[in-house]
Formats: C-alpha cells, sequence, structure tokens
C-alpha cells in the first residue's frame, strides 16, 4: 500500500469515526430525555450503552490520534523538518523533545527516513489493552516496520531492514487534543515476525 | 533570553575543536524508520507504572523483557552541531569558540546547541542542551553516562540451548530419569563502547550462569536448577563414561500432564555487566537475565519403548 493511500484510508477513517462520535452524543442526549420521562429500569441499560459508546468513541479518538502522530513523524523525517506543525500538533512531552531531537539530528546529518514504494510499514494497537485514565490513555502496539535511514546527498543506506516492534504507548490529552507522549520498546524481531504473526 | 548559536563566522574551523568525532562505528541492528529505530522511543512518568515482566539494570534503567529479542546497536561516539535561526536548524559541528570566547555583547544569552550521540546509524541520544554564555568549554563528558549509552547498545542474547538427548524435531522428547545434558551454543561475551570529547567507556556484558526452569508457575525443585558456564556439549562419538558435565537435569515425571503435554521450558543466561573507561573509572553495571522460553516434551521410558524415541 503506497503512502497516499494509506492517507485517504485513514481519511475516511477520520470521517466515519467524527459521523460515529456524533452519533452517539446523539444517543446520549435521546437517553438521558428518555430517562427523565420513563422510569428507571429503561435508564439502566441506556446508560451502559453510553458509556460504551463513550469508551469506545474515546478509544477510536485515541487510536487515530496515534496514528497521526506515527504519520506526522514520517513526513517530518522524510525532509527532514523538525518544525513541520503536524509534529507539534501530535506529540507532547519527552516524545516530543525525542522526536524533534532525531529530526535535527537528521537534518544536521543530511539524512532523510525513507520508505519504499511498496513498504510493508503498518502498525496495529491492541485494542484490548487501551486503558484511559482521565487525561491519559495507554496501550500497546505491534508494527512492521521497513523504514530506512538514508543520505540525501548519496542515497546511502545507514540504517535500516524490517523489524517488528512492541511497544507501550501513552497518550495524553492536552488542551482536548489526544497526542503521543511517551513511547516504550517491549520487544523487537527481524523480519516479520513476533507480533505480527502471533 | 533564548537564541541560537550563529551560523554566521566561524565555520571553517570547527572541524579541530568538536568533541571527538571518531569515524563512524559500525552501525546497529534495528531498523530505521518511525518504529525501528533505536531513538523512537521516550519513556516518562506516564509509562513509569511497570508493564509486566522487565528487567531492570543495577542502575534501576529498564531493559524491558528479558524474554524479548534486543537488536542492539553499535559503537556509540558524541558529538556537538550547532543549531541556528529562531525555529532551531541544525547545523554543522559546534565551534566551541563561539562560545567560550564569544562576542561581548552576547555575554550572559543562553543558547541552545545539539548533542548528538549515536552509533553509524541511529542515535541514542540527540537532544537541545541550553548554556549561557560565555562557557568555559564542552561539559566534562561523564564516562559513566557514556557507559549506560553503550549498555544500551548491547544485544543481550538469549541463549541457544542444545539438549542430549537431542530436541531437533518438535516430536522429540526426553526421559524421565534419565539425565538430560543442556548447553548453550551462543555462550560468548558482547561488547560496545561509547566515545565522548577523548573519554572512552567500554561496557562488557559476561555470561556468567545459566539456570533452568520447566515449570515457571509452580515451585518444584525437581525441574528448576542451574550451573556455572555454558554446559558441555555431548560428544555422540565418546563413550558416556568419557564424558561429563555440571549442567544437566534429570526430570522425574512425564510432562504428559502439563499444557500441550510440554513442559514451558525457560532457560536463563544470567550476564554481569561491567565497564571500564580510559580514565580508570569503572565497576558494575548490574546483572542482566536474558531467557528463552521453549516447550520441551517429556517422556516415559514406556514411550521410548512403543515408540522408538531418542537416545542419549
Amino acid at each position: 500500500m503506497t503512502r497516499r493511500s494509506l492517507s485517504v484510508a485513514r481519511l475516511v477513517v477520520l470521517v466515519a469515526l467524527v459521523l460515529l462520535s456524533a452519533a452517539a452524543c446523539s444517543d446520549d442526549d435521546g437517553g438521558a430525555v428518555s430517562s427523565d420521562s420513563t422510569t428507571s429500569t429503561t435508564t439502566r441499560p441506556s446508560t451502559t450503552t453510553t458509556t460504551t459508546d463513550r469508551t469506545a468513541a474515546i478509544k477510536a479518538e485515541v487510536s487515530e490520534a496515534y496514528e497521526a502522530s506515527s504519520r506526522a513523524f514520517i513526513d517530518a523525517a522524510a525532509i527532514p523538518d523538525p518544525n513541520l506543525p503536524a509534529l507539534a500538533a501530535t506529540h507532547t512531552g519527552p516524545m516530543y523533545e525525542q522526536r524533534r531531537g532525531v529530526l535535527l539530528a537528521l537534518q544536521a546529518d543530511g539524512r532523510v527516513i525513507r520508505y519504499p514504494e511498496n513498504s510493508q510499514y503498518r502498525v496495529e494497537i491492541d485494542e484490548g489493552t487501551i486503558e484511559v485514565d482521565s487525561d491519559v490513555a495507554r496501550f500497546e502496539i505491534c508494527g512492521v516496520d521497513d523504514g530506512e535511514r538514508v543520505v540525501a546527498a548519496t542515497g546511502e543506506v545507514v540504517a535500516g531492514g524490517v523489524v517488528t516492534v512492541e511497544a507501550h504507548v501513552a497518550m495524553q490529552r492536552v488542551d482536548g487534543v489526544w497526542k503521543l507522549a511517551e513511547r516504550q520498546q517491549l520487544a523487537e524481531w527481524e523480519g516479520v515476525a513476533g507480533c505480527a504473526v502471533e | 533570553m533564548r537564541r541560537r548559536v550563529a551560523l554566521a563566522v566561524t565555520l571553517a574551523v570547527t572541524a579541530a575543536v568538536v568533541l571527538a568525532t571518531p569515524a563512524w562505528a559500525e552501525p546497529g541492528g534495528g531498523g530505521g524508520g518511525e518504529l525501528g529505530g533505536d531513538d523512537q522511543y521516550a519513556d516518562g512518568e506516564l509509562l513509569d507504572d511497570g508493564s509486566g515482566a522487565e528487567v531492570v539494570a543495577g542502575d534501576g534503567e529498564d531493559l524491558g523483557d528479558p524474554t524479548a529479542p534486543r537488536a542492539g546497536g553499535g559503537n556509540v561516539t558524541c558529538r556537538w552541531h550547532e543549531l541556528h535561526g529562531e525555529t532551531d536548524s541544525a547545523g554543522p559541528p559546534l565551534d566551541w569558540s563561539l562560545l567560550t570566547d564569544p562576542p561581548s555583547d552576547w555575554v550572559g544569552r543562553q543558547v541552545s546547541v545539539l548533542r548528538i550521540c549515536g552509533d553509524g546509524g541511529t542515535y541514542e541520544v540527540a537532544e537541545v542542551v541550553t548554556f549561557t554564555l560565555p562557557v568555559s568549554g564542552p561539559p566534562v563528558v561523564n564516562p559513566r553516562d557514556l557507559a549506560v549509552m553503550a549498555r544500551n547498545r548491547l544485544p543481550f542474547p538469549p541463549p541457544d540451548v542444545a539438549f542430549s538427548p537431542p530436541l531437533d524435531d518438535p516430536e522429540d522428547f526426553l526421559l524421565v530419569q534419565l539425565e538430560t545434558w543442556i548447553w548453550a551454543t551462543n555462550w560468548g561475551e558482547v561488547s560496545r563502547t561509547a566515545s565522548a570529547g577523548g573519554v572512552v567507556a567500554t561496557v562488557t556484558a559476561r555470561p556468567v550462569r545459566m539456570t533452568w526452569d520447566f515449570t515457571p508457575r509452580r515451585s518444584d525443585p525437581s525441574t528448576e536448577g542451574g550451573c556455572t558456564g555454558p554446559g558441555t556439549s555431548y560428544d555422540p562419538s565418546k563413550r558416556p563414561e568419557e564424558q561429563s558435565t555440571a549442567c544437566s537435569i534429570t526430570f522425574r515425571h512425564s510432562s504428559a500432564a502439563e499444557p500441550g503435554a510440554a513442559y514451558e521450558g525457560h532457560i536463563t543466561v544470567i550476564y554481569e555487566v561491567t565497564w571500564t573507561s580510559n580514565l580508570g573509572a569503572g565497576g558494575s553495571l548490574g546483572a542482566v537475565p536474558r531467557t528463552t522460553v521453549m516447550p520441551v516434551r517429556v517422556g516415559e521410558q514406556q514411550a521410548l519403548n512403543e515408540s522408538g524415541g531418542t537416545q542419549q
């Protein structure tokens, strides 16, 4: 899948999520009205459904925000541009500092990160691990990455290969926006392996 | 007020005063992309809650799940680069004379520079550091900090284990009441260096002990043990009485009642990590375990008679 088709696919997902969130809010309001005008026995299922919807919507928001952060870094590293607005819009805390540092270092070394045309890059968020505690969300991801660090002037590849990575992620909600705050590698395999094939 | 170091004037004289910038060491494994680069991770307070079976080194640093692979990397070198412009764009290697002997109207200002420590492929440290002018010179490099960087590039390979009787095929099994030899085929030291400003720290991980536990979810002394060293490989061309090993186990019970009819073998190598430096400082960075998890079937002698089984 090309980067462009990935972006388009994600845009479609984003629109769907927005519509879904709107629907969830609508259900929420409807449930509240209903509980005022009927017996309490009808309220309980409605409340449960609403809570589930809200949780699902937050998880969807968090997942989408994580994907946006990955996309922002990939876009920034292809230039490289440590000041790409999308980077600050999707990252915060230690991860933002780390990402900026790497981008500055790439810039200093005349390097970029690029992906092959038929990239195998993919990230799956383990939805079962998503825990949301107020403005912090934690979860695990499994990703396959075939990005390469390349000397821009010569095309020399200085780091590359296909790896599978399992990582623990923390997102933080800042001014209402979920941003990637921390990420800790849990395991790494050469090739498509480990969590990617389990 | 924070200012970026101006590129302006003195780029031509930079090379001689840069913190030691030896030729790039070999790049390590681990890929180079958004996920695969060794430098794409940052811990803080949010993930400081522990996530299960982690290895915490002698200095408190989390080295991850002991059963997880770890790619490691190459030797690390550190250097400094200019940052310039209001938007922090990275420039060439830093000329420290800009900071130690700045123009008089720069005195008292804060400047930010980029510190990079990495192997040939990815970075161990890539951070913006701020100084107030003038500075006396490059910061004194702490060799222990370098040692920790070098340790982060160590792969700590989990043991590749062989048995006698051999387990070459998934259908192979060991036998109860028969001494089983265990040995590691990849036993060996691993070493990395990190250098900056003429200071070189060398970290060595030396395997010192192998342990095993075939029933990790319950205590059973008959399935637990260990030995010092890698064990001895069994030589089928020699007679049994001509060889011996310090690394063996004799199973007392079949694994037939275990999940999947196999024991969950956890074979661990303990690495002792030490560091030295060209300044004379050195010491321990603790012990790091690495574990291989593998199913191990153990059968009764009767099974041997019926199926032919395996033999030592």
